[in-house]
């Protein structure tokens, strides 16, 4: 999920997408609780942030490694760590379920190797890891997409391109015709990474939109949508999203906000670091959040706050008071813990863990 | 914009001048009256998101733009008006801001128009003079209020595209998208392409672009037709205040009429009541500004002035078709270049008068302006104005004390069409749906009670200006209309229609409920031929338990299938 740019000699990585991108994957840690408290945020988050992960994804793909070297890398990075942690979480319910220990999961919600491979479901666990079979494809797609506009000697129709396959992409998903392996989704998502190309190619955030009025317009319809507008929340996994038109417009403008507070960001020391430390670590954060949430739990069943029962349950549920702070916030300790025992790991285990 | 001495006694000037113009405005006895109600209930029992529409779904009053502004403040204050008073006067402070503004990009390619005093009139005449701010006090004036927003930065964004920098293309789309935007907050403004035309061939012809006319120009005017193609596909409205007449004669009339309600410092009346020694003043002092702007064209080459005359006639063109209705608050819009025409009118005549001198001026007109707030006609409005605010709140009250009501009540009013008042003719009783929150309160104006009103109900007196009980029945009333049999091989269909639809009716054949649907006029379930004798008539009765209720039974004989 962390994209690198394309790969030149000395390209240095841009600090306001880490800011961005941890920013991003805070909020959406955040927006998996389903406390009362979050939930006016969590419209607001969900409104952008997906789409957020996928622009930025397009902003900063590389456009120079042949095909099969690139096809080679983005398999490495992204299909070996789905596969890997989604198989090692299904053995994990497998043993559990041998056992007869449902202590932590639903005993009616069982998922086989068969129906992973077949329909890529996964388990709670690893619920949010449906983006990484998306962003893959997604990326496989505007890469062909490049090549042929390339071949046509008209490399910049790539993102017209994509973003007309893209609204294709929409009314699939919105009329309910469902491909295999969530092709129409990444169909869909392929409008927002083209997007993130067409802007990073144009310089467009950079350089063609004014900084003062951009973002007093785009944080006045980021409200707009995100406290008034019930369905502008993009609910990508079950294909729940408003009409297209408001989908691009709460993306964009959520985009441009997180854009302008990372950029303002860059300046402030102790905040970057850490918002750039989980910006470069968002892949682990995202397969680990929902097992961290579990963890978070247990600790706290074992504390006495927490009833045995809610050891089963996926997200957040405002049975303390601050829930809704304290749990995200430990379950992102415990993976920024994990990624630093990881960066001392082997670089094997870690290529494993994390296809880098 | 505060950088030199000069502007900073100008800005104090102008923000007392909308204090004194708007301060009012914000305080406790600016309630909610008139048609304000029926604005607030617009979208409290629909799903605002589904309002939404580029295109018109009706031939007037379709402004979705202004529904969600409502349904957000609604979010925001719920019953507290000055909650949405003070929002409104933002925005016209926002848009007093944009005047400025613009005001200045325009005057800036000109040499004969200065941009350090003039953009201070401009904003002056828009955010101050009394006669044209009515949009700014009165919830119900949203779409005004919007619209004029919209229209501003749409002008704003198309000059900013003029200046040749980085940021055109998001200039250009942003004039684009406020046009759309607008039209869609309030028709009004639907000729503003021309505008943008008008400004174009003006700027190329002054040597300030290379092209006649700009994309922004062109994709608003391709969306303006469209536009109209779609609103002039509906029927027009006839017989109603809002009927229109595209006669010469009655637009020459009307363009008359509104000149002297915005001139009318005598009286500072709502709407055209007849003309009276300072709308003369006025048409004279029009008629001077445009001999003055022809002049200015023909022989000096200064088309601002006629532009923005000619803007003031495109704003205004919309509701000079409406025959029955001058109203001081479809002034705002076009207001906007009725300051830039002034500004400009007076910087072209000191042109050659020294900085103390235009800003003796300039400040003086603001002053002047301020002090037109204050004069009896302006605060004979006030009064009236806070009046009806203040009669809309005790009858408010004396209705909200008659208690909770029952769920699907009935509530008559009699003699509540013998003058305004709170529950007529807003509604009626959009009031009522308002304060209780509720859409399931159906409303009658009536001239006498009827023998047997639906129950529940609540029977109110209207008199002199208050509202009293009469009678209360709560039990619920389900009556049976008629009843339809429709035999298939099968089964029988029976439909029943009631006096009264009610939540959870559902039909009982023989003495056994049966699933039913519910349709808008009628109740309809089907019962298996097997169950019932067909020899003998039926006996339908409908049921509500919720409310413990149920009609009196009907007999029906069977039809025979065919």
């Amino acid at each position: 999920m962390t994209e690198r740019l394309p790969e030149r000699a000395g390209s240095p990585r841009i600090e306001w997408i880490d800011i961005c991108k941890g920013l991003l994957i805070i909020l959406m840690v955040l927006g998996h609780t389903g406390t009362p408290v979050i939930r006016p945020l969590r419209k607001w988050i969900y409104s952008f942030h997906m789409s957020a992960f996928l622009f930025l994804s397009g902003y900063t793909a590389g456009r120079d490694l042949p095909f099969g070297a690139f096809m080679l890398k983005r398999m490495k990075r992204i299909l070996v760590p789905y596969v890997v942690w989604n198989l090692a979480y299904l053995a994990l319910y497998a043993f559990l379920i041998s056992r007869d220990i449902y202590l932590f999961f639903d005993a009616a919600q069982t998922v086989s190797f068969a129906d992973f491979f077949r329909n890529l479901a996964t388990t709670d666990l690893g619920g949010a890891t449906w983006f990484l079979p998306v962003i893959f494809e997604i990326s496989l797609i505007y890469r062909l997409l490049q090549m042929l506009c390339t071949a046509a000697k008209r490399p910049e129709f790539a993102p017209y391109l994509g973003a007309l396959i893209g609204v294709g992409g929409f009314y699939l998903c919105d009329g309910g015709h469902y491909l295999p392996y969530m092709l129409d989704l990444a169909l869909y998502g392929l409008l927002y990474y083209s997007l993130g190309s067409f802007f990073a190619r144009n310089r467009v955030l950079e350089e063609h939109l004014p900084a003062r009025e951009m973002t007093l317009l785009c944080a006045g319809v980021s409200y707009l949508f995100g406290m008034l507008y019930q369905n502008a929340s993009m609910q990508w996994p079950t294909r729940e999203f408003a009409g297209i038109l408001e989908n691009l417009i709460s993306s964009i403008s959520g985009i441009y906000v997180c854009y302008r507070v990372s950029v303002w960001l860059c300046g402030a020391n102790v905040l970057k670091r850490g918002l750039s430390f989980f910006g470069k670590h968002t892949l682990e954060i995202l397969i680990f959040h929902f097992a961290a949430y579990r963890v978070v739990f247990c600790v706290m069943h074992l504390l006495g706050w927490l009833p045995a029962e809610y050891m089963r349950v996926r997200m957040p549920q405002d049975a303390l008071s601050m829930e809704w702070l304290i749990v995200p916030a430990a379950a992102l300790a415990l993976c920024a813990a994990g990624i630093m025992v990881k960066e001392r790991c082997s670089k094997g285990l870690r290529k494993l863990m994390a296809g880098k | 914009m505060l950088n030199q001495k000069q502007n900073r006694v100008l800005f104090w000037a102008l923000c007392i001048g909308l204090f004194v113009s708007c301060g009012w405005m914000l305080g406790l006895k600016n309630g909610f009256l008139m048609d304000d109600y029926t604005t607030l209930v617009w979208e409290m029992f629909g799903d605002i998101t589904e309002s939404f529409t580029l295109l018109p779904t009706r031939r007037y009053n379709n402004r979705p733009v202004g529904r969600i502004f409502v349904a957000l403040l609604q979010d925001l204050f719920g019953v507290n008006h000055q909650g949405y008073h003070i929002v409104f006067v933002l925005v016209h402070l926002v848009n007093v801001y944009l005047v400025y503004k613009i005001t200045k990009l325009l005057f800036s390619g000109s040499e004969n128009l200065d941009t350090v005093y003039a953009p201070w009139i401009a904003a002056g005449i828009f955010g101050i003079y009394p006669q044209s701010i009515m949009a700014v006090q009165w919830v119900s004036a949203v779409c005004d209020l919007l619209g004029g927003f919209f229209v501003l930065t749409a002008l704003y964004a198309f000059l900013k595209e003029k200046e040749q920098g980085r940021y055109r293309v998001f200039y250009s789309i942003t004039a684009i998208i406020s046009y759309m935007l607008t039209i869609r907050a309030k028709e009004m403004a639907v000729l503003l392409p021309l505008a943008f035309a008008l400004l174009d061939i003006c700027y190329r012809w002054q040597g300030r672009q290379k092209h006649w006319i700009s994309s922004a120009t062109v994709i608003s005017a391709v969306w303006m037709a469209v536009y109209m193609a779609k609103l002039f596909s509906f029927p027009e409205l006839v017989g109603t205040e809002y009927e229109q007449d595209f006669g010469p004669v009655m637009l020459v009339q009307n363009l008359l009429r509104y000149i002297g309600v915005y001139f009318d410092v005598e009286q500072m009346a709502m709407i055209f009541n007849g003309y009276n020694l300072s709308m003369i003043a006025g048409i004279v002092i029009t008629m001077l500004a445009l001999c003055f702007s022809v002049y200015q064209i023909w022989k000096k080459k200064e088309w601002i002035p006629i532009a923005a005359l000619v803007c003031i006639g495109l704003m205004l063109a919309p509701v000079l078709t409406m025959g029955y209705m001058q109203h001081k608050l479809y002034l705002y819009i076009p207001s906007v270049f009725v300051g830039i025409l002034f500004a400009a009118v007076i910087a072209l005549l000191e042109k050659n008068a020294g900085q103390m001198v235009k800003e003796i001026t300039a400040v003086m007109l603001i002053l002047a302006l301020t002090i037109l707030n204050w004069t009896p006609g302006a605060q004979s409005f006030r009064n009236w104005w806070y009046s009806l605010a203040e009669q809309d709140a005790r009858q408010m009250v004396q209705l909200y004390r008659m208690g909770e009501l029952p769920e699907d009540c009935n509530v008559y009013v009699r003699g509540a069409e013998e003058e305004y008042n709170v529950f007529w003719p807003y509604g009626p009783g959009d009031c009522l749906r308002f304060v209780y929150d509720r859409n399931d309160l159906e409303c009658f104006a009536v001239e006498e009670f009827p023998e047997e009103p639906v129950k529940p109900c609540l029977l109110i007196d209207y008199a002199d200006g208050t509202f009293t009980e009469v009678s209360r029945d709560y039990t619920y009333d389900v009556v049976i209309d008629n009843v339809w049999i429709n035999p298939t091989e099968d089964t029988l269909q029976i439909a029943v229609s009631c006096q009264r639809i009610f939540r959870g009716s559902q039909i009982e054949i023989n003495g056994k409920v049966y699933p039913t649907v519910t349709g808008e006029t009628f109740i309809s379930a089907e019962v298996s031929k097997t169950e019932l004798n067909l020899d003998e008539p039926v006996s339908i009765a409908v049921v509500v338990p919720e409310f413990d209720a149920r009609s009196d039974a009907v007999q029906r004989e069977v039809p025979v299938h065919e």
